[in-house]
């Protein structure tokens, strides 16, 4: 156990490795509310494009492309070390993390927000098939998604698989989305008639919880979308274009929209803090490593059993702080994180669904944020949702990453919502 | 036995659905083709909200009016009557009650029974085109969209019904 | 929550029957309810179950099937032999763990 407290003479070296949402928030937040005189905070990322992930979903549809990117220099405020690199290793005996330059920062506390990345390579004939990028596809990745958008304007007949690999999976509900946008797409453009689309999951149904599958179980049928439940794939057979599971069934295609397994970074694995999948185990409630207590994860990288999404990554950050500065003042923790995740379900047709759920309540009918008046609903598609779906877009880039409180608290209320009977 | 059905009205769905079901029971193999508005039958988005009509129904008498005055059950209903707004639902209501005391089942129901008993059912490929149908929402007993020739193949030497 | 009676042993479950309170299973328990679904538990499925369950201890989550291939050592198509149809359901049921899900 290092006696040691976090603040000792001279600067603490804060090091933060992703500049993307969880960590630019993070490091906005902190910048605000450590002691600048005693703390130098740097942020690593490979890269300096900053990307408005919840756009991928709407490129292949309407979204210039250009719009999701900003640079995440710009994003960081006035005082935070923007080092733009790719990660190599952490090395926590020495407090290093290694960069794949050969240079070495260290650090006093770490955050880990390096998020979750697609690895096609995992399933046999997706990224090594010939279809790959053609008529295989995924969403998850910029290059995934403008590829996608130019194979959809062409795609005017045959059968469209919306697939999903394994669980977990970035933004869960995402995949679902597309499936009611494709079928939205074609619907505009008056050929419904001529595209098969069928939704294919590992769990046994589109909708998986109670009030959820009763709420919105009907809603594939009634767009006609065909669903393929506990399909467990074991590859891809690029040369017969089907899709083929461990039990035998084969799903031919002319289209293929996957999501590939969602894994955790390189370098995660490569300094053994990773799970199988590359994930940081962590206390779900506190978010700091379970084997360094100088490192905290926060966003998709962590193993915490909730949904891998932004909203889980600004909630989960504001109850971070003050728990990081009691850490370092080496007092208990305060707060607990309750797993609070709250997300729009783009429905088609100009509407969308709202989930706000947590570890322990699953998604409920009602209305949100305020009891009765809303004004939006939750677990039913409408108007207000959509319209707050894509107003998110603006709060993401000037209140989220900033810094700025929402005015929705990071703890899950159960105000509005009504729970099922028994 | 082969069916052809090419109607979509409520009262229109049932002969060949009971009378194929029968012929299922006495062990006889059986054919159903649903062309026109009979693809109405085997649509999940349609064929739980099928109609029954009064207009050109000019046969359409009512039994319970006998208890008004004897003899009006035989009578048949003014065909104008089927213009005023609300009779189709009014009718289609009562029907629907009639044949729920007899236990007949739902059009949906029937085409499940039908399927579990054997019966082969097919879509019109050339009215399912032209209606823009959907395949994830034809009735799962469906087993495929075929052309007029094909069934005509497949009902050789069968006796034929049209309805 | 309603509650489960088989062979006298009581157990909680939720409204798909899966086990809600991780205390009530026991091995026992599991190769009465696999007789239920005509599975006959072998040393060789038990061993899964065994695994899935030292497994959630620590992450909290039923193991997917590829977790339960790659850190297990189970192969998939064993599972799949095993547990014929839907294995991610039936080793969940079996083990007395949550039936996997999504977010919704």
């Amino acid at each position: 156990m290092d006696t040691r407290r976090g603040i000792v003479g001279g600067m603490n070296k804060l090091l933060i490795l992703g500049a993307g949402t969880a960590g630019t928030m993070a490091a906005n937040h902190l910048l605000a509310t450590l002691d600048k005189s005693a703390w130098s905070i740097t942020v690593v990322d490979q890269d300096t494009e900053h990307r408005y992930q919840p756009g991928y979903l709407f490129i292949p549809f309407w979204m210039k492309p250009e719009r999701v990117v900003k640079d995440r220099r710009e994003l960081l405020h006035d005082g935070i070390e923007f080092v733009e690199a790719g990660i190599a290793k952490v090395h926590r005996e020495e407090r290093e993390v290694e960069l794949v330059d050969g240079r070495r920062l260290s650090y006093d506390w770490l955050i880990i927000a390096s998020g979750t990345r697609p690895d096609p390579t995992l399933v046999d004939g997706m990224a090594d098939g010939s279809l790959w990028r053609d008529k295989v596809h995924e969403f998850y990745t910029y290059e995934g998604s403008v590829a996608l958008k130019k194979s959809l304007a062409e795609f005017t007949e045959g059968r469209i698989l919306v697939h999903i690999t394994e669980m977990p999976i970035k933004c869960p509900v995402a995949p679902l989305e597309f499936a009611f946008l494709v079928e939205d797409h074609f619907r505009k453009q008056g050929i419904r008639h001529k595209v098969d689309i069928t939704y294919v999951t590992p769990l046994d149904g589109a909708f998986t919880k109670p009030v959820a599958s009763k709420e919105l179980g009907g809603l594939l049928k009634d767009r006609s979308i065909r669903l393929a439940a506990d399909f467990a794939v074991e590859r891809i057979d690029n040369e017969a274009q089907k899709l083929v599971a461990y039990d035998g069934r084969e799903l031919p295609f002319d289209l293929l929209v996957t999501i590939p397994p969602n894994v955790g970074q390189q370098f995660v694995m490569d300094s053994g803090l990773g799970n199988d999948a590359g994930f940081v185990p962590v206390d779900k409630h506190t978010l700091r490593s379970v084997v360094d207590e100088r490192i905290f994860v926060l966003g998709d990288a962590s193993d915490i059993p909730t949904s891998k999404a932004g909203s889980v990554a600004h909630f989960a950050v504001e109850e971070f702080i003050d728990n990081f500065v009691a850490a370092v003042d080496g007092r208990p923790l305060p707060n607990a994180f309750d797993g609070h995740a709250n997300c729009f379900i783009e429905s088609g047709r100009g509407q969308a669904m709202l989930l706000d759920f947590n570890y322990d309540t699953q998604p409920l009918k009602g209305t949100f944020p305020v009891p009765v008046v809303g004004p939006m609903t939750l677990l039913k598609p409408s108007r207000a949702n959509h319209l707050g779906k894509l107003a998110f877009e603006q709060i993401y880039w000037k209140m989220l990453l900033p810094g700025h409180k929402l005015p929705v608290s990071s703890h899950m209320s159960m105000a509005g919502k009504r729970q099922p009977k028994e | 036995m082969a069916f052809i059905c090419s109607k979509g009205n409520l009262d229109m769905a049932y002969p060949a659905l009971i009378m194929g079901n029968a012929a299922l029971g006495e062990g006889v193999e059986v054919h159903i083709f649903f062309t026109f508005w009979g693809l109405d039958i085997v649509n999940t988005k349609t064929n739980d909200k099928l109609k029954f009509t009064l207009s050109g129904n000019t046969a359409m008498h009512m039994p319970d009016l006998g208890r008004i005055k004897p003899g009006l059950e035989h009578v048949s209903m003014p065909q104008v009557l089927g213009n005023l707004p609300g009779m189709t639902g009014y009718a289609t209501r009562m029907m629907n009650k009639q044949m729920e005391e007899q236990e007949i089942p739902t059009v949906p129901e029937f085409l499940d029974l039908l399927q579990a008993s054997g019966a082969h059912m097919y879509a019109c490929r050339l009215t399912y085109d032209m209606m823009k149908l959907l395949e994830a929402d034809l009735h799962p007993g469906v087993e495929g969209v075929i052309s007029a020739g094909d069934f005509i193949d497949i009902a050789e030497g069968a006796q034929v019904v049209f309805v | 929550m309603p509650t489960n009676t088989l062979n006298d042993r009581t157990f909680e479950v939720d409204a798909e029957g899966f086990l809600t309170r991780r205390d009530d299973w026991s091995e026992d328990l599991a190769a009465d309810m696999a007789a239920l679904i005509g599975i006959d538990l072998s040393d060789e499925h038990l061993a899964i179950l065994r695994f899935m369950r030292e497994d959630s201890a620590q992450t909290g989550v039923t193991p997917t099937l590829r977790r339960i291939q790659t850190v297990g050592g189970f192969d998939i198509k064993t599972l799949f032999a095993l547990y014929p149809g839907k294995p991610a359901k039936k080793m969940a049921w079996l083990s007395g763990l949550p039936k996997p899900v999504g977010c919704v």
